[in-house]
């Protein structure tokens, strides 16, 4: 069993015209021997001057340490997620240091999963969210996007002893999987009720579910750029925004 | 209190929360329209909030997003309750009557607590609001109260309250009332005053998460 996986970083309108680039990131890839889909996302916040360094370098050693981990042939555990934000938040520390730049100016969000055919892990630090589906088509946030009071307030992984970081193991079977940034929670999830608004994943997933082949996930690929920097988009979110979807390729018993 | 609605002005239709997702930013004021700001400082007041409003509709964003509120207090009056900019009436500020400024203080802070609760109900993200007071006096009603709500306010990160002095402000009462030090205006800049809140209305109300406080100087305005 094999994942169809499509994801883009795309920067929003708002830092378009400010001529700042994507603070977004993100890194995905299946790893060969264990199958397992391992993705990162991370948003870098709009006030800290190395946001676009950070999100990448937060998103790229947290893709490496996982890879390094399974050419262990070792299996992922709670204490290695706990081990990853450590290592993510060294890697800032050491890049702040080495360009003489406070670590406050590499305030980025983290958002992760790794999962394989038994079990999944996820990772979450700040806003944005990880959508999973739970089996029966129906859509649900891993964590629903804390904040705290205010739109303007968040928490990212910079901060030392992870006060806020969110880790789950689970023995659930994952097929389905969706992880975005914050610029776009108000299509992806209803505020009212607390859950993700189904018709925007229905409407992505099944696509992805019927493309089969590579070259088919590749439009969808290109596609999913094209949308996320569309008008519609973009008339409801100044923001930069990421999505990923990733789909199991279901082989017929 | 005695509410007057001109049905000129009520923003008949679906309600502004279904057409704009966006996150509120509100912005209270509470001005200070008793006798002694007749003649002069009432018309640069009323010139102030039409710049206010200009300043803030030419942001795309903060247009959708900065959502106004005003109490003026000689005889205490709901100028506008919370609207996003486009939607706000610039009123026609007279003055007369006494100083009710712990009233106005009390009922403004209530405003604040009910506008949140309409975020939530709506399912829409805001911002910390901001409380102005602007005055030219001393209250003539009990302030002791409203000193209470602010302090608590402020220690339980509700709101930010800022009190403006025009020239004849009682400034030892408003530091005892306001938490931040009050600043006093510069003879009757209020023009510069609210560019001043609207450049910072249009920064709060653009910061994604994680942002910094840096405010823009009141120095054009204000007197150190």
């Amino acid at each position: 069993m094999m994942w169809k996986a499509i994801g883009k970083s795309v920067t929003g309108s708002l830092h378009v015209q400010a001529g700042k680039g994507c603070e977004d990131a993100i890194h995905y890839s299946i790893d060969n021997h264990s199958a397992a889909l391992i993705c990162f996302v991370s948003d870098g916040a709009g006030s800290a001057t190395q946001a676009a360094i950070a999100s990448k370098l937060a998103t790229q050693t947290a893709h490496d340490f996982i890879v390094h981990q399974l050419q262990q042939h070792q299996p992922v555990t709670e204490p290695d997620i706990y081990q990853l934000a450590e290592s993510v938040f060294d890697a800032l520390q050491q890049h702040a240091a080495h360009s003489k730049t406070s670590l406050a100016e590499y305030a980025c969000t983290l958002l992760g999963c790794i999962i394989f055919a038994e079990y999944a892990c996820f990772i979450q630090v700040g806003d944005g969210a990880i959508v999973k589906n739970t089996g029966n088509d129906f859509y649900a946030p891993v964590w629903w996007p804390h904040n705290g009071e205010y739109q303007n307030t968040t928490f990212f992984i910079n901060e030392n002893g992870h006060p806020h970081l969110k880790v789950l193991v689970t023995e659930e079977v994952i097929n389905e999987v969706a992880i975005f940034t914050d610029g776009l929670q108000m299509l992806t999830l209803n505020y009212e009720s607390n859950t993700a608004h189904h018709p925007f994943f229905k409407d992505m997933f099944k696509w992805l579910r019927i493309a089969h082949h590579p070259d088919q996930v590749g439009s969808l690929n290109q596609k999913l750029e094209e949308y996320l920097s569309s008008a519609t988009i973009n008339n409801l979110t100044n923001d930069d925004k990421t999505l990923f979807l990733a789909t199991r390729l279901q082989q017929s018993v | 209190m005695d509410e007057y609605i001109s049905f000129e002005q009520i923003p008949f239709g679906s309600d502004d929360f279904a057409n704009n997702p966006e996150s509120r930013c509100p912005c209270l004021l509470l001005v200070d329209t008793s006798a002694s700001m007749s003649g002069l400082p009432v018309m640069q007041l009323n010139e102030g909030i039409r710049v206010f409003k200009e300043e803030l509709t030419e942001d795309p964003l903060a247009v959708k997003r900065v959502e106004v509120a005003m109490l003026s207090f000689g005889p205490l009056q709901l100028q506008n309750d919370f609207t996003t900019v486009d939607n706000f009436q610039v009123p026609h500020l007279s003055a007369n009557g006494d100083t009710p400024m712990g009233t106005a203080i009390t009922m403004g802070i209530d405003l604040i607590t009910k506008r949140k609760e309409t975020y939530k109900a709506h399912g829409v993200g805001y911002y910390k609001p901001w409380i102005i007071l602007i005055t030219d006096g001393t209250p003539t009603d009990n302030w002791q109260h409203a000193t209470q709500l602010i302090k608590e306010g402020e220690a339980r990160n509700a709101f930010a309250f800022f009190a403006i002095g025009v020239e004849g402000a009682n400034m030892d009462i408003l530091s005892q009332i306001s938490v931040r030090t009050p600043l006093r205006l510069k003879g009757l800049m209020f023009r510069e005053f609210f560019m001043w809140l609207s450049s910072s209305m249009k920064m709060v109300s653009s910061k994604s998460p994680g942002a910094s406080n840096t405010l823009p100087s009141p120095s054009g305005w204000s007197e150190l």
